[in-house]
């Protein structure tokens, strides 16, 4: 009976040998998909079980027509680039372009701060959102690509959270946010892509009249050319139609223009942080010094305040600065197009104030006690 | 036969064309609204007014008069048809809001757009029941959820929405959304539906114990207003002696947190008695948190944050808010004060 019970693992143990080292099956297509999901579906229950759940299963698009063969699969990185996906999403794709997802991890690698970090721990940081530019299975996640959770606002938030651009909090903060979380009726109250993806298009970037992050009021466009004033205004135009599908086009135009105004006043602000320390700099306060510190890796030894300023390897008084640029700055302005009072506000326009004092003050002592002890 | 046929038809369609014309009034907003505002149309087919024949003219007056200017419908509009609720909601906090914000200065210290975008949004509450109950589904559902009380009472200077969250009320109805289970913000604050906001609290926005004119409430005064939401909420799961007992722990943390602050306080009113600061600075209450000198902005945190945290997280049982963000924040606040005050003291002496 034992060795009945040994005889047959042997066998199938050896067949199952066989089977892996036997060459893939050819169709005329390619390599047979069952050849994939044989192991697959005991060795990633997990990614098998959402890709059968996927429209793709029912419309035969397996394994093979995204990944092209198990080689260069399991060799290297088996990732899908967004050309591969518009093979069959072609317009999707070409929407995609237009928008800045789609030179996201350009701009990343010409960044100062992505160059300061040291190359092992990029991928652990920026990477991570920045390569939206080459994977749609940013938003639609591997492998079940399911429309539904690509519109839902947890998907955006996955990326758009945290200190220096907390648009999921925003949002979340607004009425807009607050109807749609009791709801969840997108035409009750949008959501990300009711404003940002209107009619299901993938130029995130549509409508979008300011910024990009970091900038003042001048718009650029993929190629960093700053746009012109007619093509702002088509823009605004653009976004506007979706607020009119709600509100009065007084009452959206109203809204988004003192927005504009929010944010002048913020950026306004935000020079008054940089006057003292441009001083201290001169009187020669700050430590480390300018000469004295790693230089910036694309502006070299000379002090920089706001963009492209780095939150490594600064004095006290510049960190200070760094805060109240990176974080509390965008916050003002980017809640108030997003109509959060407690971000625009609370976490953004009195940080800022605060940051304000304490930057003085830093200047202040700095200036007396180096002042006396140089006498 | 004939004639009377054809006097009976006109007569008919008279009566007939007289309804249609009265139908045209709202069919006049319509025929354009379902267009161009298609998602507020869409939300007012679906509400509780459309199926009562409560129609856009009825809260809007005229269209010459929603085109003109702002089309707001001020709470004594909807308080016609919603009298109670109105006369509760007259005797609530929300209703002095937009004067209380009116008067404090670090509003007016403010430019003009940033008040809209700040300020406004919020405060508006005094002139607008669609803060809660938004246009133009109305719908009681949404009101009464945690959620719609969030849009304002979250965040730095008043995370109520926080608190509550991260407090065993807040759990437990996150997970089970059940309120017969866990309370959420309008089990206690709006206990059967009342508008009045302030029921069964005695404290004002910024800890004093009066009542809506500012007018201080006796001991006897304040137990009576808190009898209201002891007896009427928490005893439908607590029993007395707890909660009376969780109250009064509240109130020793509020005034464990007050004394921090005078602490604080002294140490800033020396500085001014010494000359290292101008004599008078405003500090808690009308304090601004721009232009000041170091000392006073950390004192500003104090009071308009980490003190809230610690009083307001304790009174909704957030160990966490009432705690770390709040009572250990205070601490490390005095520090800094107390170190900071040592600093101004020794440059005073290096300049001289």
């Amino acid at each position: 009976m034992i060795n009945y019970f040994k005889i047959t693992s042997l066998i199938i143990f050896s067949l199952s040998l066989l089977m892996c080292a036997t060459p893939p099956k050819k169709t005329e297509e390619g390599i047979d998909p069952g050849f994939c999901i044989h192991c697959h579906q005991q060795v990633t229950p997990g990614l098998f079980q959402s890709w059968v759940e996927s429209k793709h299963a029912k419309n035969n698009v397996h394994c093979m027509s995204c990944h092209i063969d198990h080689q260069a699969a399991s060799e290297q990185k088996s990732m899908v680039f967004p050309e591969k996906c518009g093979e069959c999403h072609k317009k999707e794709l070409e929407q995609f372009r237009m928008s800045r997802h789609s030179i996201g991890f350009d701009r990343m690698r010409i960044q100062g701060e992505y160059l300061a970090i040291p190359q092992e721990i990029r991928a652990a940081f920026c990477e991570r959102c920045h390569s939206i530019q080459k994977r749609c299975n940013s938003c639609h996640n591997s492998h079940k690509f399911s429309l539904k959770e690509a519109r839902d606002p947890d998907a955006c938030g996955s990326c758009h959270l945290g200190p220096d651009h907390p648009h999921k909090e925003m949002y979340e903060t607004s009425l807009h946010g607050t109807i749609y979380k009791v709801t969840q009726n997108p035409d009750r109250a949008p959501r990300c892509v009711t404003c940002h993806m209107p009619n299901g298009t993938h130029n995130a970037s549509y409508g979008i009249a300011r910024g990009p992050a970091g900038t003042r009021s001048e718009v650029v466009d993929l190629k960093e050319i700053p746009i012109s004033k007619e093509e702002g205004e088509r823009r605004r135009r653009e976004m506007l139609e979706i607020c009119t599908k709600c509100h009065s086009n007084r009452f959206a135009q109203e809204q988004l223009e003192n927005a504009d105004q929010v944010k002048e006043e913020g950026f306004n602000l935000m020079e008054k942080g940089k006057e003292p320390i441009k001083k201290i700099e001169k009187e020669g306060f700050l430590y480390p010094s300018v000469t004295e510190r790693m230089p910036h890796p694309t502006e070299g030894r000379t002090l920089i305040l706001a963009d492209p300023q780095l939150y490594v390897g600064t004095s006290h008084i510049e960190r200070l600065f760094f805060t109240m640029f990176k974080f509390h700055n965008i916050r003002v302005w980017k809640s108030s197009y997003h109509f959060s009072p407690a971000y625009t506000h609370g976490y953004g326009w009195v940080e800022m104030q605060l940051d304000l004092i304490d930057i003085k003050e830093e200047a202040n002592k700095l200036k007396k006690m180096f002042k006396e002890m140089k006498k | 036969m004939l004639k009377k046929m054809i006097i009976l038809s006109v007569i008919l369609s008279f009566f007939i064309s007289l309804q249609v014309l009265a139908e045209e009034k709202i069919g006049d907003c319509l025929a354009c609204h379902q267009k161009e505002t298609r998602g507020i149309f869409q939300a007012w087919v679906n509400s509780k007014h459309a199926k009562n024949e409560v129609d856009c003219i009825t809260c809007h007056k005229s269209h010459e008069e929603a085109k003109l200017k702002k089309s707001a419908v001020k709470p004594h509009a909807c308080g016609q048809c919603h009298p109670e609720k109105y006369d509760q909601f007259k005797k609530g906090r929300h209703s002095i809001s937009w004067k209380g914000m009116k008067e404090h200065p670090q509003y007016q210290a403010l430019p003009d757009p940033l008040k809209k975008a700040f300020c406004e949004r919020c405060h508006g509450i005094q002139n607008k029941c669609n803060s809660c109950h938004t246009s133009h589904a109305f719908n009681p559902e949404e009101a009464k959820e945690p959620e719609a009380c969030k849009k304002c009472h979250t965040g730095l200077a008043g995370p109520h929405d926080e608190m509550y969250a991260s407090s065993l009320h807040g759990t437990i109805y996150a997970v089970d959304k059940n309120i017969i289970r866990a309370p959420n913000c309008v089990s206690c604050h709006m206990y059967k539906g009342t508008h009045n906001i302030s029921f069964g609290i005695v404290y004002d926005s910024w800890g004093n114990p009066v009542n809506m004119d500012g007018k201080l409430l006796s001991k006897e005064e304040q137990e009576e207003v808190r009898k209201e939401m002891v007896k009427g909420v928490c005893f439908q799961c607590h029993i007395k002696s707890l909660t009376l007992e969780r109250f009064e722990l509240a109130d020793t943390v509020k005034q464990k947190a007050k004394a921090l602050l005078d602490e604080a306080e002294k140490v800033i009113r020396e500085l001014e008695q010494e000359g290292i600061l101008p004599k008078g600075v405003a500090l808690g209450r009308n304090q601004l948190y721009q232009d000041s000198s170091r000392i006073e902005a950390l004192y500003y945190r104090m009071s308009q944050f980490q003190n809230v945290y610690t009083w307001k997280g304790a009174y909704h049982f957030s160990a966490d808010f009432a705690h770390w963000y709040g009572w250990a924040h205070l601490q490390m606040s005095l520090i800094e004060i107390k170190e900071e005050a040592r600093k101004l003291r020794e440059m005073r002496k290096i300049k001289k």
